[in-house]
């Protein structure tokens, strides 16, 4: 993915030979210590999410496993069952480091899940409009117009206040709010994509669009979309937190990051850090490491930039 | 302004500290008074703001007010005897004339809308003023609760309105032949916000009210020279306002911020034993309940030794205690347990062992799938508790899905029945058999009984004792209907309940707050140590 | 120009027109505002009266088009909830969302601008290097969690500010502000940082690439190479080039803003808009959510209008046929 997000130059230069994927791969990061950190971080994060049912200290979604008489111990604590809870434990005895370890899952789960179906449509929609032009292209161009004339967190608002709450709710409200920006991306790239002569060589030889959409256009088009693809996950992963913290996100008995926090902001005030600290840190590090990486992909797209790299 | 000037100190990073005038007292309510005119909302805040400014016959706690006693001169005719010497914020003096067009002003529709509080006055039929100081009400069948329904009747002058002069003929349009009612406008400016309570209104906007001292109030002066009251529904914001010096009481603090106070020696906290019972409504119907099924096919909440073991299977200690940090009470029965009129009933055991055998005995030894929904935005702590319900239920071998939702989808799901197990809370004002005449009795419209039986209940000895209880106006008759019904209730628990709530105020620590049962929140309670 | 403007308006009425009947017909599936209304005592008679008092026993088709030909007429229903005509409420609210939004673009343009131009004219610069971390950490703190943040310490451990709530007001031109009083401002500071500091990590970063952009650019270079002061420089010609993607995108984040302000307004109990429509999508009060979606299409229209005009102004090669 970071990879393809470095294609700019597709044509290979004659006088070089093409530098392979990872050594491209590590021009981007080299000399930029923060990018791998960032690297690191998020390669962290997706593997705890990944691994959270057998490193996470308890399962946190098992109702029968929790017991309030756990309630709100501070890190360190031993709970009923015998597990030791280092980040110590929520009010209704769900340990701090499973559930941040399982809503970082939630919380990865929605923002992926919603960001790459979004751009996968949005691509689409962005190439037909391009390809076909006429009124598809005015459709889906008005769309994306009126989409994006509305701001995406007040459309999710809404959606999730009329459908009601739940993870796949969640994941279609976002979906709707990814799909406009790409659209109108891919659309501007693959048009002047198709103003080169190679197009009108495939379309002389006899080409269907489908061909050339998917054999041209779009590997030439998503380039732009790649890097502008991890700011839309953490900007997902900030908008489902939001929406959990308003209380119209994820269900209360599986809880995301942004839920873990809202429900820990309860007790802020009270001395009982750990329950929205643990999770805020951990969310403001994943969203900190992706954008931390975005800047770079982005920088690095910048060709004023990369001039002087 | 003073607040002015506290703000300039504090940009100035000087820690002055953010008491107002020695005798202002500042209290955030959780959601903000409706209105000033004192009929069309209904809700604790509205009422605790209002009665400020405006009383009633009755006061709060069932003793006499703007009444000195009242006699039944039949079941369905009561005559109450007014107190002479009181007078309207405007001079005018409290006559029987004023309590008659008062509740007309009650009857009547605004702007062709119906107030809130009209069902309240059941089946009033006409309120006639024998002299000035007696007025009589007439009931169309007997009507014990009249007394309760009285804390409803706001007293506001008659010359408020274009009355004719003479005798006002009540109706139950608030037709009364009286030309002009004061507007909504005409309230919220203070024109019309004239009532004879301790505190005169000054200003209304909506977050922000402010009053002051009655200066000829007819009983024991208030407290304050003047009141604010700001309304803050974020909690936290609302206990950081307080922290912050905003104001020296919030309403309906959270366990948590409780707790934050004890290492403070600034502020404190007064808790009240509220009269809320909250607990879950089980549908008992034979026929099955939404959201609750068993491999057989059967209907396991119509077995009682299921129901029965979902009550043993909680642990009322620990959600009083860990949830609420004590400020709850355990509950042993539907109604308070100190609610006046309340009977004597056993504490509710915890023995999820016994809940174990119960559900093998009934047939559910390896468990039922049961559907909990709980409102996400309604009770304080109530998601948790719902969420610690559903771990004790888990924990007997029951395969609980919760499901909570905003209070607005909610409510519209337990009117259409769609909710098998749902939780709720069911306050008393009505004293210790309001929840129980309407959530378990079978329907009766004639005395206004069971109209939420969401449980599908159905008992004859619980009918018998409620349908007594609803025409005895001898109170201690009517207390031993109610426990009759009450036993007949707890050993069926169509529901099953959990706590009792508290009313907390958290408070500057100079301040001495004696709490009521009614969850308002009013300047008498409050007074400086 | 016309036709542009006509077309805007075409498109918003048909966002308006979908937005309507989608939140319309959603709501009345999901929520009954009888069942919120009433009280648990009242009688099977009292529910109906009430539902005939709010006109929601109408079926529901009637109910919206009934809805459509009184907004045609301007008039926007009366709140479930309030009983008060929905536009008195909005209209009410809005001067408390509007000042703050303000007072957070103004922080932002005050504050990120100048920073960004900085950071651009000085790549290699330590300081560039931990503003550019900076603006990233703003970007990535959510904004509920920052304004608790900002609570925590501003108004609780230092008690500098105010929490919540408004203040005092002084009324301008007949609308009640916070800004002319110093209670007022007190309590506008923390929300208004709380959406500014966002902003100014916007900002920030717009005018540094902008800047990185207008200093690669041909004419640059040869500016100075005739030698020209580089204070003159950045006052004349790089400040006017990156005005306009600064505009564009404050006045685009303007809607955005105040869409936001929905959680800020939460958090610091502010009365505005935001506020309201999301106390009114709890009590399934439609009328307001309904016309509050309303309003906020017909304002992005009017921004996104006014952006396009003020573009024009600035980059002459833009044409409106």
């Amino acid at each position: 993915m970071m990879e393809a997000a470095l294609d700019q130059d597709l044509t290979p230069k004659a006088d070089k030979p093409e530098p392979t994927r990872w050594e491209r791969f590590r021009k981007v990061f080299k000399g930029h210590p923060m990018a791998v950190v960032g690297l690191i971080g998020i390669s962290m994060f997706v593997l705890v999410a990944i691994l959270a049912p057998w490193i996470a200290p308890q399962d946190p979604y098992d109702l029968a496993k929790l017991d309030i008489l756990d309630g709100l111990l501070p890190p360190g604590s031993t709970l009923f069952d015998g597990t030791y809870s280092v980040l110590g434990t929520d009010a209704l005895g769900r340990d701090i480091l499973s559930g941040v370890m399982y809503g970082l899952r939630i919380s990865l789960f929605v923002a992926f899940t919603a960001v790459l179906v979004g751009s996968a449509i949005g691509v689409l929609l962005g190439l037909l409009a391009a390809l076909r032009g006429g009124w598809v292209e005015t459709i889906i161009m008005r769309a994306v117009d009126l989409k994006i004339s509305f701001p995406g967190i007040l459309l999710a608002l809404m959606l999730l206040a009329i459908f009601g709450t739940g993870v796949d709710k969640v994941i279609y409200a976002l979906i709707i709010g990814a799909w406009a920006s790409k659209a109108r991306l891919v659309r501007a790239v693959a048009l002047s994509e198709m103003k080169k002569e190679y197009i009108d060589a495939a379309r002389l030889a006899g080409l269907s669009d489908f061909r050339i959409m998917t054999r041209f256009l779009l590997p030439n088009s998503i380039s732009p979309v790649l890097v502008v693809l991890p700011m839309s996950i953490s900007g997902a992963i900030g908008a489902e937190a939001t929406l959990s913290f308003l209380g119209v996100g994820v269900p209360i008995t599986e809880p995301s990051l942004g839920l873990l926090i809202a429900n820990g902001n309860d007790y802020l005030l009270s001395g009982k850090w750990w329950i929205s600290i643990f999770p805020g840190l951990v969310l403001v590090a994943m969203v900190l490491c992706i954008n931390v990486v975005s800047d770079r992909l982005r920088d690095h797209a910048n060709p004023y930039l990369r001039a002087k790299d | 302004m003073k607040r002015t000037l506290t703000t300039l100190a504090a940009v100035a990073t000087v820690a002055l500290s953010g008491a107002a005038q020695a005798d202002v007292l500042r209290m955030a309510y959780s959601s903000a008074p409706r209105s000033v005119d004192p009929y069309p909302f209904g809700g604790a805040t509205t009422a605790g703001y209002k009665e400020h400014i405006y009383e009633a016959l009755v006061a709060h706690d069932d003793s006499p007010l703007l009444a000195t006693g009242w006699t039944w001169n039949s079941p369905t005719s009561l005559t109450v005897h007014l107190r002479e010497g009181v007078k309207f914020h405007n001079g005018d003096a409290l006559t029987a004339r004023d309590v008659v067009y008062s509740a007309c002003r009650m009857m009547f529709k605004i702007d062709g809308k119906r107030n809130l509080l009209t069902s309240s006055m059941g089946p009033l039929t006409d309120v006639v003023a024998v002299d000035d100081y007696n007025v009589r009400f007439d009931m169309a069948n007997p009507y014990p609760l009249w007394i309760q329904k009285m804390k409803f009747l706001s007293v506001l002058p008659a010359s408020g309105a274009d009355v004719p002069d003479g005798p006002i003929q009540y109706d139950a349009e608030g037709d009364c032949g009286i030309t002009a009612y004061p507007t909504r406008d005409d309230f919220e400016n203070g024109d019309a916000a004239i009532g004879t309570g301790p505190y005169k209104h000054v200003v209304y906007e909506k977050e922000f009210a402010k009053m002051t001292r009655n200066d000829d109030y007819w009983g024991a002066p208030a407290k304050w020279d003047g009141v604010e009251i700001s309304s803050v529904s974020n909690s936290g914001a609302r206990f950081a306002g307080l922290l912050a010096g905003d104001y020296d009481l919030i309403e309906n603090p959270t366990a948590e911020d409780i707790s934050a106070l004890d290492r403070n020696d600034d502020y404190t906290f007064t808790g009240k034993p509220a009269w809320r019972t909250m607990f879950v409504v089980l549908d008992v119907n034979p026929e099955g309940a939404n959201g609750v099924s068993a491999p057989d096919g059967s209907a396991p909440l119509a077995d009682v030794r299921v129901r029965q073991a979902m009550s043993l299977a909680i642990n009322r200690e620990a959600i009083t205690s860990r949830l609420f940090g004590g400020n709850a009470t355990v509950a042993n029965q539907f109604a308070p347990a100190y609610r006046a009129g309340a009977p004597e009933m056993p504490a509710l055991e915890y023995n999820p062992e016994k809940a174990k055998e119960l559900l093998a005995d009934a047939g559910y030894g390896d468990g039922f799938t049961l559907t909990f929904n709980a409102p996400s935005d309604r009770y304080p702590g109530g998601t948790r508790v719902a969420q610690a319900l559903a771990q004790y239920w888990a924990r007997i071998g029951i395969n609980v899905e919760l499901n909570t939702q905003p209070w607005s989808v909610f409510a519209k799901a337990r009117r259409a029945g769609d909710m098998g197990a749902f939780f709720y809370g069911w306050g008393h004002p009505q004293g210790a058999a309001q929840m129980i005449s309407f959530a378990f009795a079978s329907r009766n419209k004639d005395l206004g009984l069971g109209s939420s039986n969401y449980s599908n209940y159905s008992s004859a000895a619980f009918d018998a004792a409620m349908e007594a209880w609803a025409v005895e106006t001898d109170e201690a008759k009517a207390n031993e209907f109610v426990a009759d019904a009450m036993v007949a209730a707890m050993a069926d628990l169509p529901g099953i309940p959990v706590y009792y709530t508290h009313s907390l105020w958290a408070h500057k620590a100079d301040l001495t707050v004696d709490g009521r049962q009614d969850e308002r929140t009013s300047a008498f309670m409050v007074s400086k140590k | 120009m016309l036709s542009f403007v006509l077309r805007r308006l075409g498109q918003s009425s048909v966002l308006v027109l979908i937005m309507s009947v989608l939140v319309f017909f959603g709501m009345y599936v999901v929520s009954d505002p009888v069942a919120v209304l009433a009280s648990d005592d009242f009688t099977e008679e009292d529910r109906i009266a009430l539902a005939q008092e709010l006109g929601v026993d109408r079926p529901l088709l009637v109910q919206y088009f009934s809805f459509l030909s009184n907004v045609a007429r301007g008039d926007f229903g009366t709140s479930f909830v309030y009983n008060r005509p929905v536009m008195d409420l909005i209209i009410e609210r809005l001067p408390a969302t509007l000042e703050v939004a303000f007072l957070a673009i103004g922080l932002g343009l005050i504050i990120g601008v100048p920073m960004g131009i900085y950071s651009g004219l000085n790549r290699k610069k330590r300081s560039t290097k931990s503003i550019s971390f900076m603006t990233t950490v703003g970007y990535s703190i959510p904004n509920f969690w920052q304004a608790l943040l900002l609570i925590l310490v501003f108004a609780v451990w230092f008690r500098w500010l105010p929490a919540s709530g408004r203040g005092d007001t002084t009324m301008l031109f007949g609308i009640p502000v916070s800004f002319l009083n110093l209670d007022g401002l007190s309590h506008m500071i923390l929300p208004a940082v709380n959406l500014a500091i966002y902003k100014i990590c916007m900002q920030t970063r717009l005018a540094r690439s902008g800047t990185q952009e207008v200093m690669f650019q041909d004419y640059m270079t040869f500016a100075r190479a005739k030698g020209i002061s580089r204070a003159r420089l950045v006052r004349r010609h790089l400040a006017r080039n990156i005005l306009i993607p600064i505009v564009t995108i404050t006045g685009l984040e303007l809607g955005g803003l105040i869409a936001f302000s929905t959680v800020t307004e939460t958090v610091f109990s502010w009365p505005g808009i935001g506020k309201l429509l999301l106390d009114s999508i709890h009590n399934a009060d439609r009328p307001v959510v309904v016309a509050y979606l309303i309003l906020i299409v017909l304002m992005f229209v009017v921004i996104n209008f006014v952006v396009d005009v003020l573009y024009a102004l600035l980059d002459p090669r833009i044409r409106y046929t």
